[in-house]
């Protein structure tokens, strides 16, 4: 397989982000885009894309060698299994569901199909995360007693429009620590492996029927303590996450993905020179700048799916971070 | 309804114990008073996104609280609304939730109301003649607001990216019920203008216990006052606008919506306007950064003996 060719479901804000990038990926190709605002695929139709507003319909007929999904958590099991029914490989938007059982509805259907699943933890590809990952691997830290993450960024402080369905618990599954804290606990499973034991608890404040707030502590099986907070609430966003070594502390921050991943003067000119030899060149539209983690997320499972390798992080780490946020939420629901 | 629409009270919020103290004294201050035959009150509170009042971004659901403490002290309406609108990131019924006044609303007996959803009437020939353009003659005005006895703005005091000062007269904006308010943008100080003609507040209220300018920070101011012009040129005054570069501000009075005939009753406004956080490079830290840098300069200045003269040698 020289090109994958991918479906996207959903056109919203990440799917937007995933849209263009596959459009500057040589390895890719969309063939199909399902999404239910008629609005959204009209610009996509004068690409000559084949355009749906129901993703029940799209993947069936255009059976395309990867969907990605990026639609509202509550439609994630169901996208994920008329895609693995029909032999799509998957690459899904952060949560990986609403519960558990969604989780497992979803990973029972990826094992039997055999198809491969790729989270889209895009924080696996900030710069200084994998060297942070790189670091902790080659133990040139020494012994490590602590680390912390945090995360402080949410719908409701960006000054952005929400969608609706943020505001329906239901569809949600969960607030703050299923859909941004996912990231974080996810980052430190892949840092330090198997957990111990979680203890944690989750706060709300803006009274919409989840939490807005949860602070997390992981005791991990090779004795890391680890402390992951993450917050809906603060309209200063921040990224820190700091592992306190034996030999030396080290901290991965990133405020804007793209830019800081790589440095301003390079992601500005890398973005100038590619935007401008692609519009020149195949009249391809403008791209956003700062995207730089999506399109290495992108780029790594496309490679995956042409190498036939299985990605990182799939439904089997989905399943863990799950598990450590479902406790949380069963122990805060019994504490009160 | 007794008052003097010249007049603008202020008060410390800090010196009182009970908030409904401090705003009593302000409605005090102006001489406000209310008519025994109100039946009907709407209060438009500044919702702005999710943020909360902290923010300094939206009006504090206590300032409503008092406002409404004193309202029923003083006569029994058969209703009292909280009235705001859709807005581009903003839907008012999850603002309304999120931001207390849902709580406010059960605790008080209060009616929410989502103005869009309200029946709509086009402006009246009057104010419609000032509108010059397509954008502007579209706007319509919730008829509900046309029918209120008593029609209370507790706008928040705060800078705004695009009309420099947010306060009374910008709060009225979020009247036009309409969710998409980004087309009014490039004729934003005459809309403002023309909404404010259309259906002017009897009572502004101002709630300036947190407020935004480079920073969110404590005031503790609140004010008040009947012309919302008035209210603004001294919110304008306090925030370290000159009033007279405020397009809104001077589009309403072109209009006829108020005065800028002002008289300050209460707490001097200088003392709010030394702690506001004023924007731009020569306030606050950008200010003692400036120096700080004129200190070096001079030092080096003086080391090199321009100033004070030649260093003396060192050494044999």
């Amino acid at each position: 397989m020289k090109s994958v060719k991918i479906g996207i479901a959903g056109l919203g804000g990440q799917g937007k982000k995933h849209f263009l990038n596959c459009l500057r990926l040589k390895n890719c190709e969309v063939i199909a885009v399902a999404d239910g605002y008629k609005r959204n695929l009209s610009r996509v139709s004068e690409l000559g894309i084949n355009t749906y507003t129901d993703y029940h319909e799209m993947i069936p007929k255009e059976k395309p060698d990867a969907v990605i999904i990026a639609l509202p958590n509550y439609l994630h099991a169901d996208c994920s299994t008329i895609a693995s029914e029909n032999g799509c490989n998957i690459l899904l938007e952060k949560p990986f569901a609403r519960n558990m059982e969604e989780a497992k509805l979803i990973a029972n259907h990826v094992r039997k199909t055999g198809i491969k699943l790729m989270l889209a933890m895009c924080q696996r590809f900030i710069g200084s995360c994998q060297e942070l990952k790189e670091e902790i691997d080659n133990d040139t830290l020494g012994r490590i007693d602590f680390a912390s993450a945090l995360f402080f960024t949410g719908p409701f402080t960006s000054g952005k429009g929400v969608p609706e369905w943020i505001f329906d618990p239901m569809k949600m599954g969960g607030g703050a620590l299923l859909d941004s804290g996912c990231h974080i606990i996810d980052l430190l499973l892949w840092f330090f492996g198997e957990v111990d034991s979680v203890q944690g608890h989750t706060e709300s404040i803006f009274d919409l029927g989840y939490d807005d707030y949860a602070d997390v502590l992981l005791r991990f099986r090779n004795g890391v303590n680890a402390l992951a907070v993450v917050s809906w609430r603060s309209r200063n966003p921040c990224y820190r996450i700091e592992v306190a070594g034996e030999h030396s502390r080290k901290v991965a921050l990133s405020r804007k993905f793209g830019i800081f991943d790589v440095g301003l003067r390079k992601a500005l000119f890398s973005f100038v020179l590619e935007n401008v030899s692609q519009k020149i060149m195949r009249g391809r539209p403008f791209l956003p700048l700062g995207d730089n983690i999506y399109y290495k997320e992108l780029d790594y499972f496309t490679k995956c799916i042409i190498n036939d390798e299985e990605p990182e992080p799939n439904a089997i780490d989905g399943l863990k971070v799950l598990n450590v946020i479902e406790s949380i939420y069963e122990k805060t629901k019994s504490k009160k | 309804m007794k008052n003097n629409k010249h007049l603008v009270g202020l008060v410390d919020s800090s010196h009182y114990d009970k908030l409904s103290d401090a705003v009593e004294q302000v409605l005090e201050h102006i001489h406000f008073s209310f008519n025994k035959e109100i039946r009907t009150v709407a209060i438009k509170p500044n919702l702005h996104n999710y943020w909360k009042s902290s923010s300094g971004e939206t009006t504090d659901p206590k300032v409503v609280e008092a406002i409404v403490d004193i309202i029923r002290m003083n006569v029994s309406p058969d209703e009292i609304y909280l009235v705001e609108s859709d807005a581009t990131v903003m839907r008012a019924k999850h603002s309304f939730k999120m931001l207390g006044y849902e709580e406010l609303a059960k605790q008080k007996n209060l009616r929410l109301v989502n103005l869009g959803k309200e029946k709509l009437i086009p402006l009246q020939p009057d104010v419609y003649a000032h509108a010059t353009n397509s954008i502007l003659q579209k706007i319509q005005v919730p008829e509900i607001l046309t029918k209120m006895d008593l029609f209370i703005s507790v706008p928040k005091l705060k800078l705004h990216s695009l009309t420099g000062l947010s306060c009374s007269l910008k709060n009225q904006f979020g009247c036009i019920p309409i969710k998409r308010k980004v087309v009014f943008h490039e004729s934003l100080n005459k809309a403002i203008a023309i909404i404010n003609k259309a259906i002017t507040p009897n009572l502004i209220l101002v709630d300036g216990i947190i407020s935004k300018g480079k920073t969110p920070k404590r005031l503790n101011l609140l004010m008040a006052g009947c012309d919302p012009v008035a209210v603004d040129y001294v919110a304008a005054k306090i925030s370290g606008l000159n009033p007279k570069k405020i397009s809104h501000l001077m589009e309403s009075k072109n209009l006829g919506v108020g005065s800028t005939n002002v008289k300050c009753v209460g707490a001097n406004w200088a003392q709010f306007a030394e702690i506001f956080p004023r924007k731009g490079f020569l306030y606050n830290n950008s200010r003692k950064s400036l120096l700080s840098l004129y200190g070096l300069y001079l030092r080096k200045m003086t080391l090199e003996g321009k100033v004070f003269g030649a260093k003396p040698a060192v050494g044999g």
